[in-house]
């Protein structure tokens, strides 16, 4: 299975589509609020209009992104100075996103929800380093002075 | 490759891990009260993802990590692992 998303993975109503194989003939389209239309099989223009997508969209449609960078946190009151590079893979039938520079992991059923774990993920990791700031070892010591390059609180 | 939830879970009480109650599950070794190392457990169903992430989180190299998870690597060795690195400050 090969799994290719369609649009902005950060805008609202976001598309993630699954492609079987390396042409785009079936897939099964996750909608936003995470509920699924029927697999298809479906010819290149039917999933064209089907998915609103770009023909180039399509053509590029097969490779799953090998990296995306992250440029938003999920959490009020934080904000990313700087985008963060994830790297993009697969485990079984989940999407993974990893974070090499903070060594922070991310998953879910669709790359949309990995991203957002990720997000909640860090952003809990920030939040739990600043409040124990005091008593880090050197290892989360190094990490919290990294997230603070990235991360900043806003009011 | 995957990690049951239940390998998991002997890890957390092997290295007697302390254990945060969020949304997911975020643990954390301490050595002497300071926070060492950290990994989480999410609450989703199923198999954990990505067991070479995880190792990295605990600072293992892959036999360590096997050892940990097939019981012969105890506390006291993690605890010696982690100050070989220079982790327990």
């Amino acid at each position: 299975m090969v799994a290719a998303y369609v649009g902005n993975v950060y805008s609202s109503g976001t598309i993630p589509v699954r492609i079987a194989g390396s042409t785009v003939r079936a897939f099964r389209v996750i909608r936003g609020d995470g509920s699924r239309m029927d697999d298809a099989a479906l010819s290149r223009k039917e999933f064209v209009q089907r998915s609103q997508a770009r023909p180039l969209d399509v053509a590029l449609g097969v490779a799953r992104p090998a990296e995306v960078r992250l440029g938003t946190l999920l959490t009020p009151g934080s904000r990313l100075r700087r985008p963060i590079t994830l790297t993009v893979g697969t485990d079984d039938i989940l999407i993974t996103v990893w974070s090499a520079e903070f060594e922070e992991l991310g998953y879910g059923t669709h790359l949309t929800e990995a991203i957002a774990d990720f997000q909640r993920t860090l952003a809990e990791l920030y939040r739990t380093l600043s409040a124990e700031r005091d008593r880090l070892g050197p290892g989360l010591l190094d990490t919290w002075h990294r997230l603070q390059l990235v991360i900043e609180d806003v009011p | 490759m995957t990690l049951k939830r239940a390998e998991f879970d002997r890890i957390v009480t092997k290295l007697n891990l302390r254990v945060r109650q969020s949304g997911d599950l975020p643990v954390y070794f301490e050595y002497e009260d300071k926070m060492i190392v950290r990994s989480r457990r999410s609450n989703k169903q199923g198999d954990l993802p990505m067991p070479h992430a995880i190792r990295q989180q605990f600072k293992l190299d892959e036999d360590q990590f096997r050892d940990l998870l097939n019981c012969p690597l105890d506390y006291d060795g993690y605890v010696a692992i982690l100050r070989e690195k220079g982790l327990l400050g």
